[in-house]
């Protein structure tokens, strides 16, 4: 099996396949664009992610290396949600930290499905939380002013629970 | 009161039998069998937003009036819907009927429990302090039937209380109360998954807008207003009109008053998919209808599937909007009132609504040239639902418009529809041998004179090939030779509903197992002349067809 490596903003270098690079499309169009040997022994630096990160984004790799490629449907895009996996969720009880790093570094990285797995997470933190509670959860400062959160308030109103 | 009493018919409470006697039910049994049960059919309503659906699938309410006040302990669900999760919501509110108070606080008695298998103790039941007289019931299946809501909820009243009937003239009549339902505990709050902040001084400005897209993206309409109150970004982006292009409001009918609609109307401006049925509740009608219309005029070159089930009437200007919208492929208006449309406005603003695949306006009063002017302009029509339409009696225009206009026709439905005295469609029966595209057809509680009856299903049988659903329920005059065409031919025939075709005899149950390869399902609830014996044998012998056979009649 070819396999490149990928270089953490830390400096540390993990081989790995070639096919679960591909996995990510930014990584797949540089092989293809770059013309990328597999026998080359360059290192490919990515200087947004760091090794903690990396290996979790790599584990996750290998563990749906041989998932069906992602339709872009937004009919299919609804129909997944609330799916995440016994694995997933498993390997997504993280700290919050880690789980925005994990998002961005898939973001960066363009692994639609670990992405998409990891929003839903962040989804499921959000969903039946008062505003305050989100504020707190996610260490977010209120900058509205009592008026405008008053206002802002009612805008809102029509979804409001029961 | 007067007022009242021209609009619901006021009956006496008799005296009370042992359940499950009380009320009609028989007759009860009997409608849920008969009526529509759309699951599993081609034009079942699929979810506009799986984000927003109604996690209990309410798809259909009603409202029960009584004369005297109540307290809502003397309220018991009847066990056999309770465990069968049918009954998912009832409110309860006060209205003043002497001033038609239209702003009215509704307050929620009981939720279903999200698993149909944790039976009673499951449901989550609420105390409301104060008197009621009004109460409404949400179901998780469509059917029409006031007496079902009926069946579901025992009271206790005595004289001199009275119940209105708005729908039609069932006798009610009520248990007494064996049960207080007190103090049951609410259903726990969701817990959050075990997530700890690690200690970072993390804050969200890392999330950069778009991943902030698709987190929201995947938020219900609840959560993501509670997002748009977090701080000034994250308002800025939850209030965007992205997220508000597939909206199911439906379960938030109980918010839509003047103030929250208006907001709303802002963000609804790329609207794909909007469900707005049951939202007029607490409106005054030309402020909803105003609304819808506004609502439609900003979307119209985006939406394609609208569904206003139950929201009283269209009007004008509703009606003009619609049919405005070029790419519409669904719409759903059950239990509608057309009688504020004009009759001339519909050909000047037709330029057809030409995509419309769905049409379903079961249980209201579409007239027969508003209903024929659509069909003229929807070729690609594939499903047409009109239950219960009273105002539909002659049958000939309709199917001549269908066979002429929409070839592509998959389902028609006309379950008690055109069975006016006045006149006689029997004749046109034979012409559905045309809609050789037909998947589906329900013609219940419409029966035809005979020999037309069995002239329809001979032709049905010889061009519709592609019949997998059929349902004749109560086609009395029906005979074992009349429907022996449509077993030998028919062989994708999937679903076979005979209820109360008298005239059918053991051997059209042992054919049918035999002959239709496909059968999953055969209902010969209150087929007197097929025998016990007959569907123990077919039991045994073909196991994966299910035969339905209800007792009690």
């Amino acid at each position: 099996m070819p396999q490149i490596k990928l270089q953490s903003s830390d400096g540390e270098v993990f081989p790995i396949d070639v096919e679960i690079a591909k996995m990510s499309t930014t990584l797949k169009t540089m092989l293809e664009d770059l013309g990328m040997e597999d026998d080359d022994d360059e290192i490919v630096p990515l200087p947004n992610v760091n090794a903690a990160i990396l290996r979790k984004v790599l584990e996750w790799c290998t563990a749906h290396r041989h998932d069906p490629p992602i339709v872009d449907d937004p009919n299919i895009l609804d129909t997944r949600t609330n799916n995440i996996t016994c694995w997933d969720a498993e390997f997504l009880k993280v700290d919050q930290g880690t789980l925005f790093e994990l998002i961005l570094a898939a973001n960066y990285l363009d692994i639609r499905g670990l992405l998409d797995v990891a929003c839903k997470s962040v989804a499921t933190l959000i969903s039946g939380k008062t505003p305050e509670d989100i504020r707190k959860t996610f260490n977010i400062k209120n900058d509205f002013t009592p008026e405008e959160e008053e206002e802002i308030r009612k805008e809102n109103e029509c979804c409001a629970e029961k | 009161m007067e007022k009242l009493k021209n609009r619901f018919k006021i009956r006496p409470i008799y005296s009370v039998p042992d359940f499950p006697e009380y009320a009609i039910w028989n007759r009860t049994i009997e409608m849920c069998e008969i009526v529509e049960w759309p699951e599993g059919k081609l034009h079942a309503q699929k979810p506009y937003s799986y984000r927003h659906a109604d996690p209990l699938g309410a798809e259909h309410f009603i409202n029960l009036h009584f004369l005297g006040p109540i307290r809502t302990a003397n309220f018991k669900m009847h066990p056999s819907w309770e465990e069968a999760n049918v009954v998912v919501r009832i409110w309860v509110t006060w209205m003043d009927y002497e001033k038609w108070i239209i702003s009215r606080k509704w307050h929620l008695l009981y939720v279903a429990s999200h698993h149909s298998n944790e039976g009673p103790s499951g449901g989550n039941y609420m105390e409301c302090s104060e008197l009621i007289n009004t109460l409404r019931i949400e179901f998780n299946r469509s059917f029409p039937s006031y007496t079902l809501a009926t069946a579901a909820i025992r009271t206790r009243m005595r004289p001199p209380f009275h119940l209105f009937c708005p729908f039609d003239n069932s006798v009610l009549l009520y248990d007494e109360l064996q049960t207080l339902i007190y103090n049951v505990p609410a259903v726990p709050a969701r817990r959050d998954p075990g997530v700890k902040s690690n200690g970072k001084n993390f804050t969200e400005t890392y999330l950069p807008p778009e991943i902030l897209y698709g987190i929201f993206e995947r938020l219900d309409l609840h959560s993501l207003t509670r997002c748009a109150q977090v701080n000034k970004r994250w308002n800025s982006i939850a209030s965007d009109s992205h997220f508000y292009r597939d909206v199911d409001l439906k379960m938030y009918w109980h918010k839509m008053n003047v103030n929250t609609l208006g907001k709303l109307k802002k963000r609804l401006l790329k609207v794909r998919k909007l469900d707005m049925s049951w939202c007029n509740e607490l409106l005054i009608e030309h402020v909803f209808n105003n609304s819808i219309a506004s609502i439609l005029e900003k979307s119209k070159d985006t939406l394609t599937h609208l569904c206003l089930n139950q929201t009283h009437c269209v009007s004008n200007s509703v009606w003009h909007g619609i049919l405005k919208c070029p790419n519409l492929e669904e719409l759903r208006l059950r239990r509608i009132n057309f009688h504020y449309v004009d009759d001339c406005l519909m050909s000047c603003c037709l330029n057809g609504i030409t995509k419309l695949k769905i049409l379903d306006v079961s249980m209201s009063c579409i007239k027969e040239y508003h209903l024929i002017e659509v069909l003229k302009n929807a070729p690609n029509l594939e499903h047409l639902v009109m239950d219960e339409c009273s105002e539909l009696k002659n049958l000939e225009p309709i199917l001549t418009t269908v066979r002429d206009n929409t070839l592509k026709l998959k389902s028609w439905s006309s379950l008690l529809t055109f069975r006016n005295n006045q006149v006689d469609n029997s004749q046109m029966y034979e012409e559905f041998g045309q809609l050789i595209h037909l998947e589906q057809l329900n013609l219940g509680l419409c029966e035809p004179l005979p020999p037309y009856g069995g002239n329809c299903l001979k032709n049905i049988a010889r061009n519709c090939e592609k019949l997998k659903r059929l349902e004749l329920i109560h086609w009395r005059q029906l005979t074992d030779e009349e429907l022996l065409p449509i077993i030998t031919k028919c062989t994708l025939l999937f679903h076979l509903n005979l209820t109360n075709t008298s005239e059918i005899s053991s051997l059209t149950l042992s054919m049918a197992c035999e002959n239709l390869p496909n059968l999953r399902e055969i209902c010969i609830s209150n087929c007197r002349k097929i025998s016990e014996e007959m569907i123990e044998y077919c039991k045994e012998k073909y196991q994966n067809i299910k035969i339905v056979r209800r007792k009690g009649y």
